[in-house]
């Protein structure tokens, strides 16, 4: 009994003097909660109507009936609509560009008799794709089943006006983005570690230190080697997932087709182009985590956190992605998620992604620069 | 004119270290450990020594002397908090990377890394000091035949016997064919076989104009190899001078006790 107490308190030593391995216990924890909190406000934003926004409804012949309906509601602006076929594919067109968010059609001859047994179809259309435009219809939808309580002469039709392309591209634009960088830092995590703080373990990284080469170029090799590796691993799984992504979404069932020759060569490019400028911040920041640190183990438990907060401003990006401003184009990584989001929903600008690519090359500039000059700490480097 | 003097002024001047000091926090831990109170500790004390061109120069001490900081401060791996040392006239601490190019140098805690084979690290370290294939393919087959080498160079590294991978290291130091040789206890951990391998080679060195440094803690090997010897106590030159001079009466082992005796009193 006493020896099974002596190593319970032995390994007890071991856990609560390494501040370290303490903090690996915690910090978890900690970060699942911020994690949740924000996934859980975001999801909770997401499934209610942003009471902010006016939606801009189109109608074709309203009835005088239900004049007072949409009057009553003060995120709805209804304009008329001319009722000919042209004007009604010019609405959809604009549902699906989003400058509008939905367009009602009434029958040419509503009969208002409250007591009329044949409902009437009030056919709405809108798009699943757009954000706003699914919202207006739950808006919509409310107002209108409101109005059913008191008469029963009509049933409203949804139409989804979403192209198969534009569904696949907010479906893309939602899971993509992530499981990219998931995928990315799951690469870079197997690797820098291993090769910064390992040879340093190992006594190995001295050896270059010695010889003339300069600090920078150590740096910057380093850096550029181990992206390239860690893309080609990100690259392998994210082929994977874009194979398997419509068998895995169901999409025979589901009616959308999910595929990724939607994109053209310049979509591709542009992914190319945030993804290796993503992936060298991404190396940049565990590579100075890992010189920091004497050993594999230790630097895993630096990157561990790096991960997790990482993963946090992905999901932060994906659900409050339209809420937050231009700004976070220059923010590294953040930018990257919602860079690569508008290029998979088709709605990129260039400026944005040239803002994310160069914002995350200065980064990765500046965290080879200060992995040179960690290169050359003595503190660092021999831990004296 | 003092020695070193007149040796600056002739230009016979290899390496020289002037008043080095180099200071080093101690953890907790290692308070405990040297069971101490002090929070720092000196390593290397006003250090200054010169070694002349084309000789053999052994730092003797016991260990935590200060000769290991002494070499990676004159390899600039670290820097002394003041003094300064020069190497073919550059200093270590302006002119690292000058320095780090005429240099060889080998101590037991810079590892080949054991992935690779002794061949591909070769070339690897070849690269990085700029040798054409020509001149890298003699060294190679030169360096690894002197050593015995040639028979494993495709082996990965981690699959060699220690003695092998201390050849392997020193091969590695010397690839490009560097005029000053600092080797930091070459021969500790050897087998009798292959340390006589590397003294021999270390002869070999001086005969071909080389300059070598080395620190060892082995008073034959000073005895043997050495044209002259600095022995440091507590990071300070407690003597130097030519090892027949310093050998003229007792043996280095003797003058050693003797001296370390005379500066720790009853500590010894």
């Amino acid at each position: 009994m006493k020896t099974i107490l002596t190593i319970i308190k032995k390994e007890f030593f071991r856990v609560f003097k390494d501040r370290r391995l303490l903090l690996s216990l915690i910090l978890p924890g900690v970060l699942i909660y911020c994690i949740y909190s924000v996934m859980g406000d975001a999801i909770g934003n997401l499934s209610q109507p942003d009471e902010t926004q006016t939606y801009k409804v189109a109608v074709i012949d309203l009835p005088d009936s239900f004049q007072t309906t949409f009057s009553s509601a003060p995120n709805v602006s209804v304009q008329a609509q001319e009722n000919n076929e042209e004007a009604v594919e010019q609405a959809k067109k604009q549902i699906n560009e989003g400058s509008l968010d939905l367009l009602l059609v009434f029958p040419a001859e509503f009969n208002e008799d409250t007591l009329s047994s044949a409902p009437q179809q009030i056919t709405a259309y809108y798009s699943e794709a757009e954000k706003n435009s699914a919202a207006a219809f739950s808006v919509v939808s409310a107002l209108l089943s409101q109005k059913q309580q008191i008469t029963s002469n009509f049933a409203l039709i949804p139409a989804d006006v979403a192209t198969e392309k534009d569904m696949s591209g907010m479906l893309l634009s939602m899971v993509a983005p992530l499981l990219c960088i998931v995928f990315l830092l799951a690469g870079c995590m197997s690797l820098v570690p291993e090769s910064i703080a390992g040879e340093k373990e190992r006594g190995a990284f001295a050896t270059m230190l010695v010889t003339p080469v300069k600090r920078r170029a150590i740096a910057f090799g380093k850096i550029v080697a181990l992206s390239a590796v860690s893309l080609i691993s990100g690259v392998c799984s994210f082929t994977g997932l874009a194979l398997s992504l419509p068998k895995m979404l169901q999409s025979d069932e589901t009616g959308v087709s999910l595929s990724v020759s939607s994109y053209g060569v310049t979509d591709y490019l542009m992914l190319f182009l945030i993804i290796i400028s993503t992936v060298l911040v991404i190396v940049g920041l565990m590579s100075v985590l890992s010189t920091l640190a004497k050993s594999v183990k230790e630097a895993n438990s630096y990157v561990g956190p790096l991960m997790l907060v990482v993963m946090v401003a992905t999901m932060a990006n994906m659900f409050l992605g339209e809420k937050i401003g231009a700004w976070a184009y220059f923010i590294p990584v953040f930018n990257s998620v919602k860079a690569m989001g508008d290029v998979f929903a088709f709605t990129y600008a260039p400026w944005k992604i040239l803002a994310t690519i160069f914002s995350n090359l200065a980064v990765a500039a500046a965290l080879s620069f200060a992995l040179a000059k960690m290169f050359d700490s003595e503190k660092i480097i021999s831990g004296t | 004119m003092t020695e070193n003097e007149q040796l600056i002024s002739d230009g016979e001047i290899a390496m020289r270290a002037e008043n080095l000091t180099k200071t080093f926090r101690l953890s907790a831990k290692q308070q405990k450990r040297e069971k101490t109170q002090n929070k720092t500790k000196v390593a290397v004390n006003g250090l200054s020594f010169t070694v002349k061109k084309g000789e053999i120069y052994g730092l003797l001490g016991p260990n935590g002397a200060g000769k290991t900081t002494t070499l990676r401060i004159l390899s600039t791996l670290i820097k002394p908090d003041s003094g300064d040392a020069y190497v073919n006239g550059y200093s270590v601490t302006k002119q690292a990377e000058k320095v780090r190019g005429g240099i060889g140098f080998l101590t037991s805690e810079l590892k080949p890394d054991e992935f690779f084979t002794s061949s591909y690290l070769f070339d690897f370290f070849a690269d990085l000091y700029g040798m054409n294939e020509q001149k890298r393919n003699e060294r190679k087959q030169m360096l690894f035949e002197r050593f015995g080498i040639d028979r494993f160079s495709e082996t990965k590294i981690s699959d060699l016997s220690t003695g092998m991978k201390q050849k392997v290291s020193i091969a590695i130091s010397l690839v490009h064919d560097p005029d000053f040789i600092i080797f930091d206890e070459p021969t500790n951990g050897l087998d009798v076989l292959t340390a006589k391998t590397v003294t021999d080679f270390l002869l070999e060195m001086k005969n071909n104009g080389k300059t070598v440094l080395l620190s060892t803690h082995i008073f034959s090997l000073v005895e043997k190899i050495c044209d002259r010897a600095g022995i440091i106590i507590d990071g300070k030159m407690a003597r130097e001078g030519e090892v027949k001079t310093l050998t003229k009466e007792k043996n280095l082992e003797e003058v050693f006790f003797d001296l370390y005796a005379s500066l720790k009193g009853e500590e010894r």
